[in-house]
């Protein structure tokens, strides 16, 4: 992993390639090296769609590496949602086989002329870059079927579908998982649109002759990730409740508390959460012979994800998650499974962010479009963006776009990004992350739960009350660095309750580059990291006025507990002092 | 106001070895049990239902009585007609908030429960609702089942239409009342009890 490809798209006579060591950039992997780049070389005023924008996608550091949890996939750019930097990151294989090709980065410039769509593909003998346009407007398992005849069963995708070829705000980059299917999604803020602006419909990986990326030293290596695998496998989250339930095991608890935005986040609780629960999913999957515990790349040891199966046993989707589940289902009122399984495939065939595009349909629901809980109706209204209707743009730029275009008040989003299934009136620190996060709502930018044992911002008593700022404060730092990992953050359970392991991940990091990291210097990886992406997002016009909730939320109390959000913006803008 | 228990109609699942896995919508969504109320959760959970305080020190994460998160269950007040979740430990940001004595509890400050016992709190017969997530389904499940849980027959009639099949593979022998009676025979007998109570029993059966 010690290169850079850069690929510029505009050049005159067609793309052209050029392979750079990876040199100032090393040391940097995932989010730390996609927001690095994007903020040094794209200029923060232009239009996301434009020739001057990049997209980068990089690996996380221990990616390709025999590291358990290691094949989370960054990919940064401005976005076309936010108006600001973006990093949205994917399971699936790719990351792993584009670090044991050797690449630090692939980034996408400039922009071509005319309409011609193109595929990439890399091996180990070099880069082709080849006009496809039988590819236009087809959806990402019909793109990932055509690769998989061209170049082998084996081989991994990234790619998008129609949203991301008519560059739609919503739009998701598909990433194929072990079975080869594009069913992992860097789904946050339209990278899809990004993408597609640089007419790129596909770039396919295969890692054929290559092998696993060596550590300076390998048994230091492997003591740590066996002892990094244990505390994951003896945890209560990682090892018990993920892979029973996988994420959508969130369901019941945060209707019981009041939490779960339901009617477009009229309610806090949704009386139909126990037929669309983690349990249920898990249940019904069982009864149907299809997988309720099942990783998403090779390494994983979570195995939070699972197959769904219609009741004849057919392959629908693979199990929804919890934020898929809560947009698709209780946000929009309906209760039913496989109807919220068949919208996760359309989702995920046509390039679409799951969570922008629930709340969409929430909005149009609010709006009178169709009814709350008409699950067939959400169904139409999704199949039109990948047909390209006027109604299918629409919904398809997101939950803003929706909100504005039917007159809607109640449009839950910050920074134009449509917000994750957590109410902020209900459980407020949550709501701190979703105002001032540089991503806009996104529930991942404070998921590093193991802040005590990062030692970012000191300890904190469990038994006594801290600010809600600082606490987000910290753990957006800590979440920025594990990003930079490569390591998926559900490892952050078992960091904030079993210090070996985090310990082991810092082993893990130090054997393989034969460096001295401590956890003083994963805080400040985290810290250098925000400060460069709120600073782009300062250049790019994005001020503190923007780290602000919807008004409604200070206005309209969510039952049953009736609270609303009442932390002050002078509160909310000491986020950032550090 | 206290349910009409007597005259509650009795289905007794008769299994190899009590398995809650057929039952997990219904633990989920909430049963009632009768129960020596106007104490605190852990006496209830520990006097009542014989749960021991190594288990719910390791494996009772996180508590909800009546939709407020509870940290010192020693000192939350279970009284009757309450509503009471149990769940082992949970994923996510919003999971870690939301547990009990957890680093991140002042986040959810505004729905944290309130621990102070009353003057008034005598403890008496009476009933909660229960609901049970996560593992705590398939691990207390059986406890519950075995003592006998109320629920509305609607419920146990939509379990049934739900996940006939794992029913079927999990029960031995079902009776109503004490009659054998077959799935669908029982699913009918259930739709014309409506919202009508059913005690539900999961019995081991005499062959282990």
């Amino acid at each position: 992993m010690d290169k850079i490809l850069r690929i510029n798209m505009g050049a005159q006579g067609g793309p052209k390639l050029e392979e750079a060591p990876v040199g100032e950039f090393a040391g940097l992997g995932g989010r730390g090296l996609t927001s690095t780049i994007v903020a040094r070389e794209v200029p923060p005023t232009c239009h996301p769609l434009s020739q001057e924008n990049k997209l980068v996608i990089a690996p996380g550091l221990l990616s390709g590496t025999t590291a358990a949890m290691s094949g989370r996939l960054s990919i940064g750019c401005k976005s076309p949602l936010t108006g600001g930097i973006k990093e949205s990151n994917s399971g699936g294989q790719p990351s792993q086989v584009l670090a044991r090709l050797g690449y630090a980065a692939v980034i996408l410039e400039g922009k071509p002329e005319g309409d011609d769509l193109y595929k990439i593909f890399v091996n180990k003998d070099g880069v082709t870059i080849t006009v496809d346009n039988s590819l236009k407007m087809l959806g990402n398992y019909a793109t990932v079927e055509k690769m998989q005849k061209e170049f082998g069963e084996t081989v991994a995708c990234i790619s998008i579908g129609q949203a991301g070829e008519m560059k739609l705000a919503a739009s998701s980059i598909a990433c194929t998982d072990m079975e080869g299917r594009p069913a992992r999604h860097a789904g946050r803020g339209g990278v899809g649109a990004v993408m597609g602006s640089k007419g790129v419909k596909v770039i396919v990986l295969d890692d054929t002759g290559m092998s696993v990326r060596q550590p300076k030293d390998p048994d230091k290596f492997r003591e740590a990730n066996k002892i990094f695998v244990d505390g994951l496998r003896k945890h209560g989250v990682t090892g018990e409740a993920l892979p029973a339930y996988g994420t959508n095991v969130l369901t019941n608890i945060l209707n019981e508390a009041g939490g779960y935005p339901t009617y477009n986040f009229r309610e806090g609780r949704f009386a139909g959460a126990s037929k669309i629960s983690g349990e249920t999913e898990a249940a019904l999957e069982f009864d149907r012979g299809g997988v309720p515990t099942h990783g998403c790349h090779r390494g994983c040891v979570i195995r939070c994800s699972g197959i769904y199966n219609d009741k004849d046993g057919h392959y629908v989707s693979k199990q929804p998650e919890y934020e898929t589940v809560w947009a698709h289902g209780g946000n929009c009122g309906i209760d039913d499974l496989d109807k919220i399984a068949q919208m996760d495939f359309i989702d995920d065939d046509t390039g679409l962010d799951t969570i922008d595009m629930g709340v969409a349909i929430g909005i149009a629901m609010e709006a009178g479009v169709i009814k709350y809980g008409d699950s067939d109706g959400a169904i139409s209204l999704l199949k039109e963006v990948g047909k390209g209707t006027p109604m299918g743009r629409i919904l398809g730029s997101g939950a803003a776009v929706v909100g504005k275009v039917f007159g809607v008040e109640r449009v839950p989003v910050v920074k134009g990004q449509a917000m994750p299934a957590y109410d902020p009136r209900a459980v407020k620190g949550l709501g701190v992350t979703y105002a001032t996060s540089p991503m806009g709502a996104d529930h991942t930018a404070g998921y590093a739960t193991a802040t005590n044992i990062l030692k970012v911002g000191g300890y904190v008593d469990p038994l006594k009350a801290q600010g809600q700022v600082d606490l987000s404060r910290n753990l957006q730092i800590a979440t920025a660095a594990i990003d930079s990992t490569g390591m998926c953050v559900f490892i952050a359970f078992a960091l904030l309750d079993l210090p070996e392991t985090f310990e082991a991940l810092l082993d893990m990091l130090n054997a393989f580059y034969g460096i001295n990291l401590n956890a003083d210097n994963v805080a400040d990886l985290g810290k250098t990291i925000l400060k460069l992406e709120r600073d782009f997002n300062n250049r790019a016009g994005l001020t503190k006025e923007q780290d602000r909730l919807p008004a409604f939320f200070k206005l309209q109390q969510v039952p049953p507990h009736n609270v609303t959000f009442d932390i002050t913006d002078e509160e909310l803008d000491q986020v950032f002092n550090f | 106001m206290m349910p009409d228990f007597d005259h509650a109609r009795e289905v007794r699942c008769v299994m190899e070895g009590i398995d809650a896995g057929p039952f997990t919508s219904i633990l989920q969504g909430g049963f009632i049990v009768r129960c020596r109320t106007g104490r605190t959760i852990e006496d209830l959970l520990t006097q009542d239902f014989g749960i021991t305080g190594e288990y719910l020190e390791r494996r009772l994460s996180t508590v909800f009585l009546e939709g407020q998160c509870v940290d010192d269950i020693g000192a939350a007040v279970a009284r009757t007609g309450a509503t009471l979740a149990l769940s082992s430990a949970m994923p996510g940001l919003a999971g870690a908030t939301l547990r009990r004595k957890g680093a991140l509890s002042s986040m959810r400050g505004s729905i944290t429960h309130n621990e102070n016992s009353r003057p008034t709190d005598v403890v008496a017969d009476g009933f909660i609702t229960l609901k049970l997530f996560n593992v705590l389904s398939g691990e207390l499940g059986p406890i519950f089942l075995a003592r006998g849980i109320y629920v509305k027959a609607s419920e146990l009639a939509d379990l049934l239409a739900m996940r006939g099949g794992a029913f079927r593979r999990g029960c031995t022998r079902l009776t109503m009342d004490d009659r054998p009676v077959d799935p669908e025979t029982l699913l009918n007998s259930l739709g014309g009890l409506g919202s009508g109570l059913v005690r539900l029993v999961g019995a081991r059966s005499a062959s282990r």
